[in-house]
């Protein structure tokens, strides 16, 4: 039974009704990602009175989140975000069904997730899982609300409903390949307002609550752009594009590999992990590239040689190494490095980069 | 020749500089003209839309036109 009360300014407005409520509380959204996008869409979904609601997240809330992700306290640190959210949000509204998986989103387990859900939410906060999702949503024919944030600019658009046109759109009708690692940087990288995620999540909400009510008009096949700095917004049409090469059905993504397919992975650079590098640094014949500025820290505390990104060509020769282990601070800019080393320097070199980054290097020995 | 106002977000917008006019007769040929003005645009992956509609061709362009030029953003 719906409670009326607690809902009752909602319901009281023009064109809402109980109709509208009772829409909310048989929806099953899916949130991926419960990030800075991520938590004002959970708050206000659980808020308003959506009926379920499914969290998937695999990370842990760290004191350099809290300045966006509202969700968390300083107390939660270190704590998986799906759990600490889970406990905030049944406070919120006990009356709506909150389903956490404390996992990364992935070929094997995305077809069997989304299936369960009508609406997505794409909060994530990189392009392979983009991408990801936006694949496994339009082979499964689910309305997936897309939101994304650039230091003081977002955009928003509904991919995969139809339109009064009769047809549909996704993210690849957008930008059909994924730009090249360090091309677009990313929150940890070029920094964000802490109130940005605050609106474009706001707004990512607001277009659900529209799709699943029926009121207004939603941003379907439309990109919105906002920038907070002088509120220049403009929304543009997405058009459709048939000849466009993605994978076609469930069989076909699965093979797929994101990582692959965005740049981050690739078949000759080894990515290696924090305990990985402790060993492989130690190997003979065994250099470690640092191509972060000069002027980033923390500094490593074992040997290395410091060339910026921008100056690794002019400085080739200073590399002789046969095992090469690039890092800088997220594990982009490493990525660029160790494609830029494998063109100039060829198969005759191991060359290897530390995934994360220094920032990851660190995480792990504190935990 | 048309002359068009330039709109652009994100990098580019670093790139770029905030809004200005310029000179071109499509959207192919504005494109190599900015590839040449401003080198680090080169390979980056944009979107054009002329007057709010994304384009999937090339696009002749009118006086007064507006072309916004778009880059993903990954963040979230």
């Amino acid at each position: 039974m719906l409670n009326l009360k607690r809902y009752d300014r909602q319901i009281k407005l023009q064109n809402f009704g109980i109709k509208a409520q009772e829409k909310l509380a048989s929806a099953k959204i899916l949130v991926v990602g419960a990030g800075g996008l991520g938590c004002p869409v959970l708050q206000y979904l659980t808020a308003v009175g959506v009926g379920n609601i499914g969290i998937i997240d695999d990370d842990k809330v760290s004191l350099s989140n809290l300045h966006r992700q509202i969700l968390y306290t300083s107390n939660d640190i270190g704590k998986l975000k799906t759990e600490t959210a889970f406990k905030r949000l049944s406070a919120m509204n006990p009356e709506v069904k909150i389903n956490i998986i404390s996992e990364r989103i992935t070929t094997k387990n995305a077809v069997e997730i989304v299936s369960d859900y009508n609406f997505i939410i794409d909060c994530t906060d990189n392009f392979p899982t983009r991408y990801l999702l936006d694949d496994v949503c339009r082979i499964l024919e689910k309305p997936l609300i897309f939101g994304a944030i650039y230091q003081y600019e977002g955009q928003i658009a509904i991919f995969n409903f139809l339109n009064q046109e009769g047809f549909t759109t996704n993210y690849r009708n957008l930008f059909p390949e994924p730009p090249k690692p360090g091309e677009v940087p990313d929150c940890n990288d070029a920094g964000v307002l802490g109130v940005l995620p605050g609106i474009i999540g706001t707004l990512q909400a607001t277009e659900v609550i529209k799709l699943i009510t029926g009121i207004g008009e939603p941003l379907i096949n439309k990109l919105m752009t906002i920038n907070v700095l002088d509120y220049q917004t403009a929304i543009f049409e997405i058009p459709k594009d048939v000849n466009l090469n993605f994978p076609q059905n469930i069989q076909e993504f699965e093979k797929m590999n994101y990582e692959l397919h965005c740049g981050i992975e690739h078949n000759d650079i080894k990515n290696i992990s924090p305990s990985e590098f402790n060993k492989i640094a130690k190997l003979p014949d065994t250099v470690i590239i640092d191509v972060r500025d000069k002027s980033e820290y923390p500094k490593l505390e074992i040997p290395y040689l410091p060339i910026p990104l921008s100056e690794l060509k002019a400085n080739i020769n200073q590399i002789n190494n046969r095992n090469i282990i690039v890092v800088c601070q997220s594990g982009k800019r490493s990525i660029v490095g160790g494609h830029l080393l494998y063109q100039l320097l060829g198969k005759e070199h191991k060359i290897s980069h530390l995934e994360g980054g220094i920032n990851h290097l660190i995480k792990e020995i504190n935990e | 020749m048309a002359t068009i106002k330039i709109i652009s977000f994100g990098r580019l917008k670093e790139i770029l500089g905030s809004d200005f006019e310029f000179d071109a007769e499509n959207t192919n040929e504005l494109l190599n003209q900015l590839n040449e003005k401003f080198t680090q645009l080169k390979d980056l992956k944009l979107r054009i839309a002329v007057n709010q509609k994304i384009i999937l061709e090339n696009t002749e362009l009118k006086n007064s036109d507006v072309v916004a030029l778009m880059p993903p953003y990954s963040g979230g």
